[in-house]
């Protein structure tokens, strides 16, 4: 199963993707991002395995409350050990040339 | 580099929340890559202007698509705008402004040399728009 992250928003200089895994064993397939970024882990269980870019690759389990530093380029996958789990993306705003700034400015590359 | 389609007249609705759905003028409504083919309609409509930017990367201007976000998900606003910065006019047509005002689009497309830099300098955030229908002050503000 994969999960559908939905109803992003920016709060202050932040941008959060709030990432709900209702049922355990749901899965957020294997991505990575373009900057550095925060996870919050607010409600439940997940195990993220994770491929750095020199190839070393990790596995670790957090249980809420607790968060991780996901560096930029390293592909991670989450999945939800516990129902009703929930846990929060959380990126600084950027302009386009990555210089991280106070407001939202729109540009998606930050997030993505 | 890009080419942006960009709204020089406000579309308008009766409904607040719809009408802050709509484009305004200095919206960008698309960004493509230098030498796309517009389609006649986007050539031709006098709401919108073709602006070629052989100096703005496509990734720079796809940063003016970008919508108001939202700030609380626990009363979403029906207000957010479609576009959260609104391009100025006068800087991106200084050098053709007989093209900003015809509206019969005799110049299909103008071009602005210029860096990403300085079309976002002259760029205005549009303020938030308040709801008619709310009340007091949002509480997880403090």
């Amino acid at each position: 199963m994969s999960c559908e992250m939905k109803k992003t928003f920016v709060l202050g200089n932040i941008f959060i993707r709030p990432m709900p895994l209702p049922k355990a064993g749901m899965v957020v397939n294997g991505h990575k991002h373009n900057f550095d970024h925060a996870t919050q882990v607010l409600r439940g269980s997940i195990l993220v395995k994770a491929k750095r870019p020199d190839g070393t690759v990790i596995e670790r389990r957090f249980d809420a409350p607790d968060y991780f530093l996901v560096r930029a380029d390293t592909e991670h996958e989450i999945t939800a050990l516990a129902d009703n789990t929930l846990a929060w993306c959380v990126f600084s705003n950027r302009m386009p040339d990555g210089e991280v700034v106070q407001q939202y400015t729109g540009w998606e590359e930050a997030y993505m | 580099m890009a080419e942006i389609l960009i709204r020089v007249a406000d579309k308008v609705h009766s409904d607040p929340a719809r009408n802050a759905q709509c484009t305004k003028r200095g919206d960008v409504i698309v960004v493509c890559e230098d030498g796309h083919v517009w389609g006649e309609a986007e050539k031709t409509s006098p709401f919108w202007r073709i602006v070629s930017l052989p100096n703005v990367t496509v990734s720079e201007a796809s940063m003016w698509l970008g919508p108001e976000p939202q700030v609380d998900i626990v009363a979403p606003s029906r207000m957010v705008q479609r576009r959260l910065w609104t391009l100025d006019l006068a800087t991106l047509f200084a050098a053709a402004p007989d093209a900003l005002a015809d509206d019969t689009r005799r110049a299909a497309k103008v071009v602005f040399a210029g860096r990403f830099a300085q079309i976002q300098g002259a760029a205005t955030r549009k303020p938030v728009l308040d709801d008619p229908r709310n009340v007091g002050e949002n509480p997880r503000v403090l």
